[in-house]
């Protein structure tokens, strides 16, 4: 378990590299784009893929960071998995929130 | 918890200041870190002027002069002189190291202080129990049941894997300078001891690579190394530990 946890947080931590630069490179352009421009392009079916995947990564690799971090500090065993479990619950919800603001953005 | 600051009775007060009678030419001045458990007082700062043509160039040289002709009271480790034995580490101007093989020649002004996050039991002599308690649950020893008639054999080309490892002279300044240690010292093995279970793992007559790994595949045993690298910058034997558990890792995630 312990090695698959470094091992995705290194693979997620690869991919966020690529999905990164392109969302920089995509909001030095949004001045020249209108409003509709924009959310055509995040309910284009590209969009919602690259949407919903960098979600998926940012959050898996956020969790595991806090993850560790909260092993590292908290030593009380039952804080710490208590805390531990708040974190993923936060995360699975902000998922959540991606997916459903893309529907709606979708929707209109 | 993290702490961020010191338990009240860790806190360091003024101590005393030894000085000559006549100011010396060529002046040093050391503070030294001093606790006495007998006291039932804080930790405190000593200060000594001293004559740097009077001792030798090393740090170990500047403790002994003073504990053999200022202060008889101080308590340190050491015993070899020559940076093998490993019982001299402290910290020396902020950084972990042997004092005897640290050239202080130039220095006018040294602050010396036990290694840190340990328990001290007197002055600049830490509790090691706990480190080599670490270092022996992870079997630093040959694992082989075959029982040759000589020697187990290795290649040239195996032993030199060794290098570079077999030089450790466990003397905990890369444990003690590593702040993941330091947070979970209880827990995490730190680098001296993950330094050496990879030592055994790599050694080709040993048969328990496997268990050895298996042994150390563990959240807070091995996993607790962020990769921040205090341990090999401090090392005194000029090791790299953060590098042997770097292979540690990546033996793992290809099994
Ligand atoms: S690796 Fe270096 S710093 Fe660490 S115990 Fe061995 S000799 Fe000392
Ligand atoms: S690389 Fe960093 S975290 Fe790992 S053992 Fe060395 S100092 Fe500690
Ligand atoms: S006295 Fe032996 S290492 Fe310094």
């Amino acid at each position: 378990m312990a090695i698959f946890h470094w091992k995705i947080q290194r693979i997620s931590a690869i991919l966020l590299v690529p999905i990164t630069i392109y969302v920089i490179f995509y909001l030095l352009k949004i001045g020249n784009l209108s409003y509709t421009d924009v959310t055509n392009d995040i309910s284009s079916f590209p969009g919602i893929i690259l949407i919903s995947f960098m979600a998926l990564v940012l959050f898996i690799h956020s969790s595991l960071g806090i993850e560790t971090i909260l092993e590292d500090y908290i030593h009380d065993v039952k804080i710490q998995s208590l805390l531990v479990s708040l974190s993923k619950f936060i995360h699975v919800i902000l998922f959540l929130i991606t997916l459903i603001s893309l529907i709606i953005i979708k929707g209109n | 918890m993290a702490k961020f600051t010191l338990p009240i009775n860790s806190r360091i007060t003024e101590g005393k200041t030894f000085k000559p009678s006549v100011e010396p030419k060529n002046r040093l001045r050391v503070d030294i870190y001093r606790y006495n458990p007998d006291l039932n007082s804080n930790p405190y700062l000593d200060t000594y002027i001293l004559d740097k043509d009077k001792f030798g160039p090393m740090g170990l040289d500047v403790l002994l002069y003073i504990k053999n002709n200022v202060d008889p009271t101080l308590a340190f480790r050491r015993s070899c002189r020559e940076g093998i034995c490993g019982s001299c580490s402290m910290n020396i101007n902020g950084t972990n190291t042997l004092a005897c093989i640290l050239n202080v020649a130039e220095e006018t002004h040294l602050k010396i202080y036990p290694l840190p996050h340990m328990p001290v039991v007197k002055d600049l002599v830490p509790d090691m129990k706990d480190f080599y308690k670490q270092y022996e649950s992870i079997k630093p020893w040959l694992i082989n049941d075959s029982k040759p008639d000589r020697e187990h054999r290795q290649s040239q080309e195996d032993r030199g894997k060794l290098d570079g490892l077999i030089e450790c002279v466990l003397c905990a300044c890369c444990s003690t300078s590593c702040p993941s240690y330091w947070w979970n010292s209880d827990k995490y093995l730190g680098p001296a001891t993950l330094l050496h279970a990879y030592r055994w793992i790599i050694d080709s007559r040993d048969t328990a690579q496997k268990e050895r790994l298996s042994e150390l595949a563990d959240k807070f045993k091995l996993f607790r190394c962020h990769t921040i690298m205090n341990c090999t910058k401090t090392c005194p034997k000029n090791l790299n530990p953060a590098k042997a558990i770097s292979h540690i890792k990546q033996m793992l995630a290809s099994q």
